[in-house]
């Protein structure tokens, strides 16, 4: 069974379920972290045993980040990107997001090593297949 | 001439012809420097002298000097040259017909030799005529002595009564013409003076200046003539123009001065400020209050007059010193009168130029404005506007200082003399330096690198680290916003020291024209930083929009998949999760509610909103919207209570007051405190009024913060609580209830109360009687 993170504030909404339970029926257990707040110390318990994070980009930065620095938290999955790679090299991350690329985000994401880029609205399947991809190719 | 001579009991025909040949003269058109040679030939004619010589007065050497003469024979030897080419004031036939203004006869040279009468320069000569002509002097009003004719005779009889006659005769002759040379040149001199004056209406101000004091010292023939702008701000004169730019082989430069400022109290000319009349100065080498002594002993100016230029209203804008060719005992009252009166059209020049010059701004408004939009780059904007102004000001440099949320200025944008990268980040406290000091106490400095007496302190120590001393004159304004608060401050360094004789100081005008300007930046910076806030926001929203369409969307179709791939697995209907159905039909159909929401509010909505009135049950609609909201709300563990509903009925459009309900609802339920314990809408009704009653909804969620109650409910506008939580979100559902609610003849508003928490929301309704 593989073991992803999705970071989302939305992971516990109904809608998310759908997905979720889809994605478990092809063999990925999702772990929803809903706040910023609980990303780190949950990875902090479970590291090890976790394959891939999954990363929303607009949340709530709550009282972890200043929404100065989240760009009113439309970035603030930017942020816990650049953490998350500061204490976690190899874990491969996939972004989901509504934001459209551009080109300081096409930087962002050679820098900080983002295995794959997905925009919403996205389907159970596109992400299973994000996944597997990336870890086949991480083998 | 002998008596034989006469005839019919008059003077003799010949005699006749050639006074009549000199009267010709009168309606002859000459020059006073030419009169000379045309007038002596005719009187040596007339009275066939042995010697005779007309004088000039020389204004600038104070005696007579020669200007025709005869015969060449006598008058080329050395000794009568050295000796007789000029004539001192006093003194022989000449000092009287001067003292006297009437022709002097000496027919005894040697008795009037003694009574120091006649000056002997031939002795062979036995008879001596003076003839004096009046003229009215440069300066002033009185007649003077300007010419002189002196005619002599050798060993003859001396002039008789009828000839003294006709010499008398001769000289009003004589003395007419003169006058009417005069005349006229006076009267084209005072054309050419009024031409210079009406046709410099140009925003160069300085070769403005420059013609005007160009025509007054051909008016008024004087050594040297100075314009000083008086500066109100430190009660200074600064030197704005002069003429000539050269006297004799001497090139004049404002550096030939001894000081282009002086303070008002400690120079000469500063009485005149205040008093608002002209003033001779005399004996200037004797006075201490004199400001450029060498550059007067160099050029040989020993008195001046000075003269105020004053505007309508009365007010000094400024002096200028004129150094007459002349006598000061020339000038009286009157003649200082017209002094005045030759000079007040400068005031208007200088007013109009001060006009043109705010005319011209208008149309910087607009330049500002582009310069200000143009550049993505912020500092970009601001250094191009800095050299906009710089260009405007005609000085070396500008800098614009903006003071920033934590009480400190930052240098925006720059140009010229501090324009190098290290600068870039000056920042100064608000009473730091000449650039503090301006932010902090108000009124505009002017500051002269001469006059650092004025600024001594810490501040100017400072300033010079930072211009390495290079600044001659500085103006800094502050930068106000509407409400007459300090936002920043411009400063402009330099004048510039042109070609076209730039003084290369500011002075109060110039102070006037940056604080114009620092209005027109204040404006241009609020408009362009609303623009530019505008744009942010709504590409904000247009994100925001983006993901609020998506976000149910991705719901409907994630809904979707799940039922198809469980229709394929799910062999028979005993199979099927009922339950799990239902929860996902209902969210889907809760997903396009939000789209319809979404869809609704877009564009101006007030306009789209119809509302068509009908017979409502309150506690239908509420329990209506309390369906939609649930599964969120129990999702978070909120729960949902509506309370003494006592209204059951109103009237109003059923769709668009669920879309209110639902609105309130759903923010509550979004925007719940994820810290909170135990969570609680809670709606219910109050009436204390006859005619109106009010619904209200109150949650224990973030809370709004105080001063944004009113905001919140214009389009696009989000409490910054919620964008700290929520980053998704339009702005636009309270603006979007605030329109229904008045087409309703009702009212949202938030409790003031209630800005921590809870957040209650009152929509006050009408009664349907």
């Amino acid at each position: 069974m593989i073991r992803v993170m999705y970071v989302d504030d939305e992971a516990d909404s109904v809608k998310m379920e759908s997905k979720f339970d889809l994605m478990k029926k092809k063999g990925i257990e999702v772990i929803p972290v809903t706040r910023v707040p609980d990303v780190f110390p949950q990875l902090e318990r479970m590291s090890d045993s976790i394959d891939l994070i999954i990363l929303d980009i607009i949340m709530p930065p709550e009282e972890y980040y200043s929404l100065d620095d989240t760009n009113g938290g439309t970035s603030t999955g930017i942020n816990l990107l650049k953490e998350i790679r500061d204490r976690y090299k190899s874990i491969p991350i996939i972004i989901v997001s509504v934001r459209r690329l551009e080109a300081a985000d096409e930087e962002i994401e050679t820098t900080y090593d983002v295995a794959d880029y997905l925009e919403k609205p996205v389907s159970a399947f596109d992400v299973v297949n994000a996944i597997k991809r990336v870890l086949r190719n991480k083998q | 001439m002998s008596k034989s001579d006469h005839e019919m009991g008059g003077l003799p025909t010949t005699l006749l012809t050639r006074l009549q040949a000199l009267i010709n003269l009168i309606k002859e058109e000459c020059d006073i420097d030419a009169l000379p040679g045309v007038v002596m030939p005719h009187l040596i004619d007339l009275f066939n002298p042995d010697i005779a010589c007309y004088y000039v007065k020389d204004n600038d050497k104070r005696d007579y000097r020669q200007a025709a003469s005869f015969p060449d024979t006598f008058w080329q030897r050395q000794e009568i040259q050295e000796t007789f080419s000029r004539r001192p004031v006093v003194g022989g036939s000449i000092g009287k017909a001067i003292e006297s203004k009437k022709m002097v006869v000496v027919n005894n040279p040697t008795e009037a030799e003694a009574k120091g009468e006649y000056v002997p320069f031939d002795p062979s000569i036995t008879s001596e005529i003076a003839i004096p002509i009046l003229a009215q002097r440069r300066l002033s009003t009185e007649e003077g002595v300007v010419a002189l004719i002196l005619l002599s005779r050798r060993e003859r009889n001396e002039f008789t009564q009828e000839e003294c006659q006709l010499v008398n005769i001769a000289g009003s002759i004589v003395n007419t013409i003169y006058n009417n040379c005069l005349a006229k040149e006076l009267k084209e001199r005072r054309i050419e003076f009024l031409a210079s004056i009406t046709e410099s209406q140009s925003l160069d101000l300085d070769s403005t200046f420059e013609r005007f004091l160009t025509a007054l010292s051909e008016l008024v023939p004087s050594k040297f003539t100075s314009l000083w702008l008086y500066n109100e701000l430190d009660n200074s004169l600064v030197i704005r123009s002069f003429y000539p730019a050269q006297i004799g082989e001497e090139v004049i430069s404002f550096e030939s001065l001894d000081r282009r400022v002086m303070k008002c109290s400690e120079c000469l000319s500063g009485e005149v400020v205040n008093s608002k009349k002209p003033k001779v100065f005399t004996r200037i080498d004797a006075s201490d209050k004199f400001s450029n002594p060498s550059f007067a002993r160099q050029f040989g100016l020993e008195w001046f007059v000075s003269v105020p230029v004053l505007d309508a209203d009365g007010k000094t804008l400024g002096v200028i010193n004129l150094c007459p060719v002349g006598d000061p005992q020339e000038l009286d009252e009157e003649a200082n009168e017209s002094l005045v009166r030759y000079i007040s059209p400068l005031a208007n020049i200088i007013r109009l130029a001060y006009l043109l010059f705010e005319e011209d701004l208008l149309i910087a408004y607009d330049d500002f404005f582009k310069v200000m939009l143009e550049f993505q780059d912020q500092q970009a904007s601001w250094d191009s506007l800095a050299k906009m102004i710089r260009d405007r000001m005609k000085c070396a440099g500008c800098s614009i200082f903006l003071a920033e949320a934590d009480g400190l200025l930052y240098l925006k944008g720059t140009t010229g003399l501090i324009g190098n990268p290290p600068y870039k980040a000056v920042v100064y406290e608000p009473s730091q330096g000449l650039t503090g000091t301006a932010f902090k106490q108000g009124d505009p400095i002017i500051y002269y690198s001469e006059a650092k007496e004025q600024y001594s302190g810490t501040h100017i120590s400072k300033f010079r680290e930072h211009t390495s001393g290079k600044s001659k004159s500085i103006i800094l304004v502050q930068i106000l916003d509407r409400a007459g608060h300090p936002i920043g401050v411009i400063r402009c360094n330099n004048k510039e020291e042109t070609p076209a004789r730039h003084v290369g100081r500011f002075t109060k005008e110039d102070v006037l024209q940056l604080q114009k300007i620092a209005q027109i930046v204040a404006s241009v910076h609020s408009k362009t930083s609303w623009i530019r806030e505008r744009e942010k926001e709504r590409e904000r929203s247009l994100n925001s929009l983006h993901h609020e369409l998506l976000s149910p969307l991705e719901g409907i179709s994630q809904h979707i998949e799940w039922l198809e791939y469980h229709l394929d697995v799910w062999k028979s209907p005993e199979e099927w999760d009922k339950d799990r159905v239902l929860l996902k039909l209902s969210d889907m159909k809760q997903n396009s509610k939000l789209i319809d929401v979404v869809v609704t509010s877009l564009g101006r909505f007030d306009e789209k909103i119809r509302i068509k009135k009908r017979d409502v049950s309150l506690i239908q609609l509420l329990d209506t919207c309390r369906a939609f909201i649930y599964n969120e709300a129990a999702r978070k563990g909120i729960k949902i209570r509506v309370d003494k509903i006592y209204v059951s009925r109103m009237r109003g459009d059923e769709l668009q007051l669920m879309r209110v309900f639902y609105n309130l609802l759903r923010n509550a339920v979004k925007y719940s405190d994820p810290k909170e314990q135990y969570k609680l809408i809670d709606i219910y009704i109050s009436a204390k009024e006859l005619d109106h009653f009010v619904l209200s909804f109150s949650d224990n969620g973030i809370g709004i913060v105080k001063g944004e109650e009113e905001r919140i409910f214009e389009m696009y506008e989000r409490g910054s609580n919620a964008a700290k939580y929520f980053p998704e979100g339009t702005g636009l559902g309270l603006a979007f209830c605030r329109s229904i609610m008045k087409k309703h003849g009702g009212q949202i508003s938030v409790d003031p109360n209630s800005l921590s928490k809870p957040t209650t929301f009152h929509l006050r309704f009408p009664r349907w009687r």
